[in-house]
């Protein structure tokens, strides 16, 4: 805290400066349309392709909706993920910011929050209409949709662990998939798990307990391992 | 106290690390060889055929040590991966890439045999069992840190990276075991057959602790020789190194 | 117990067999391949440094 102080006094306090960082990589993004787009597309491509290649039966497509849905849902933000620090590291951004007194963390936060805002929040509209093509029925719905708003920013800062240790190499995108997935195990069974306990009528309390324990964990940890992981890719 | 401290400095010099490893290899060996003949004499030959599961819980005499190793592994993987990330300790980092490729093989062992022995017991190759599945993560993990380690060309930045990785693994591993056993709980009720019991037999236990003892010796071993290895790449400029050949070439 | 006895495993021969023959090829393979390239890497020092010793000799000359 007091560093972010000491360095933010002439600009402001600490939230001005996320904001600030914040409003830049939402317009970067914004400008880069196909970022955004891409993923977002692709969440809706794969989950209309199950249904072609499972069938069209609407009990088997209820069992398996939620699990896809959430499946997809990593997919897609991975997508996105081995993007997160590249446009900055390669226009040499990240290092002026290692050089300047903006602390790197508040940096990596800034960009997650940009980066779920545009590319997770998105998909978290889209999935009630998903789900209602998967004939899930209310209840479900909203616990899809509950879960994945507090499951997908866990998503959004482990991976972004994972696009920091990536951000020099060359063939990061599939070695990221690699490293980040087995991560995401936890928050796939808990949020996943939900939408289909909430069907047989079992309370899903716990599961989101779960899921909000593991958004405050990774958010409190994420971040510095993160700064900490792009210190090392800059080799600063 | 002190001599320990002593020990522990002088391993952390590369030459000396590659010295005293030298001279303790065939010791790990011999013990680990000794331990585990004696283990399989006993597990195979000596120990009763168990009254639910026949003769094929035999597997277990090489299904469970591997599994403990491959954890074990991991244990001592994120550890060194700590110790190299805090006080920037050159074998530190030797001993937690070494470890990654012993660690997936065990994890691989475990996987096979676990299945090889649910075929009879199950009727399935793959059951979704909890302790299956976290091994598969943890295999997952493993594959993660070698790929990643191996994809930098400075090795300063691969061995950064994957202690970092490693630590971040260490973090969500008891997560990700909880969860699977939550999931397992949820999806499989009581199905999986859970015969050994409360209390296994006398002659039973021995030959799996003494298989579980003679294999964290092997790992020792083959650790030791795979940091040699390490070292001698690292350490290639150096002029001890020449000296080593050149004074082996003169006693042989 | 007889040894055709002990060799079938109560009918489980298959199953155990294979399980502890993958074990020991395993432990096997872990120990043989480290070595192997131990006894490489040694060669490829001594080649250097011998590189070296010869370059060393032609330039004092």
């Amino acid at each position: 805290m007091s560093r972010s102080n000491k360095n933010s006094h002439a600009d402001g306090s600490l939230l001005a400066t996320l904001g600030r960082l914040f409003l830049r990589d939402c317009k970067h993004h914004l400008r880069k349309q196909s970022d955004i787009l891409n993923p977002i597309c692709f969440f809706v491509i794969i989950c209309s392709l199950f249904p072609l290649g499972l069938s069209a039966d609407r009990e088997l497509l209820n069992t398996i909706g939620g699990g896809i849905i959430w499946v997809s849902v990593l997919l897609s933000l991975m997508m996105g993920l081995n993007q997160l620090f590249r446009d900055d590291y390669e226009a040499g951004v990240l290092e002026q910011f290692l050089f300047t007194h903006t602390s790197l963390t508040q940096v990596v936060l800034a960009k997650i929050a940009a980066y779920w805002c545009l590319s997770a929040l998105p998909m978290i509209i889209l999935s009630p209409i998903v789900g209602t093509a998967y004939h899930l029925t209310g209840d479900q719905i909203w616990v899809l949709v509950i879960g994945l708003a507090l499951g997908s920013p866990t998503l959004a800062l482990l991976g972004s662990i994972g696009s920091a240790l990536t951000l020099n190499l060359k063939n990061g995108g599939v070695l990221l998939a690699i490293l980040i997935l087995p991560l995401f195990a936890p928050v796939l069974i808990f949020g996943a798990g939900m939408v289909n306990a909430i069907h047989i009528g079992l309370p899903v309390n716990a599961q989101l307990s779960v899921l909000g324990a593991l958004m405050f964990g990774s958010l409190s940890l994420a971040p510095f391992a993160t700064s900490f992981a792009l210190k090392n890719s800059l080799d600063y | 106290m002190n001599v320990l401290l002593k020990f522990y400095h002088r391993l952390g010099s590369p030459r000396e690390f590659y010295e005293i490893s030298g001279s303790l290899i065939p010791w790990f060996g011999t013990i680990s060889l000794i331990l585990i003949l004696t283990g399989s004499y006993l597990g195979l030959v000596v120990a009763p055929a168990d009254y639910q599961q026949g003769e094929s819980y035999r597997i277990i005499y090489v299904h469970v040590p591997s599994a403990w190793l491959s954890m074990l592994i991991y244990t001592v993987l994120a550890v060194s991966a700590m110790i190299g990330l805090i006080w920037r300790m050159k074998m530190a980092y030797v001993v937690m890439i070494c470890s990654a490729a012993p660690g997936a093989w065990f994890t691989l062992v475990a996987l096979i045999t676990g299945s090889l022995w649910g075929k009879p017991m199950w009727g399935t190759w793959w059951q979704w069992d909890a302790r299956l599945t976290s091994e598969l993560l943890l295999l997952f993990l493993y594959i993660g840190i070698i790929a990643l380690y191996n994809s930098f060309y400075e090795r300063h930045l691969a061995e950064k990276s994957a202690a970092i990785l490693a630590v971040v693994g260490v973090i969500n591993l008891p997560i990700i075991h909880y969860s699977v056993e939550w999931w397992n709980t949820l999806h499989q009720g009581s199905t999986v057959i859970r015969s050994d019991g409360p209390s296994m037999d006398v002659r039973m236990l021995w030959p799996l602790l003494i298989m579980a003892v003679g294999f964290n010796f092997y790992y020792g071993l083959i650790l030791m020789l795979r940091a040699r290895n390490q070292v001698l790449i690292q350490e290639a400029r150096n002029s001890w190194v020449a000296e080593l050949v050149v004074n082996k070439g003169q006693a042989s | 117990m007889s040894f055709n006895e002990f060799l079938a495993m109560g009918g489980y021969a298959q199953y155990v067999w294979s399980s502890w023959l993958l074990t020991l090829l395993v432990l096997l393979w872990n120990v043989i391949a480290p070595r192997y390239k131990h006894k490489k890497l040694l060669q490829q020092v001594e080649i250097q440094t011998k590189r070296e010793q010869l370059k060393n000799s032609t330039n004092k000359i």
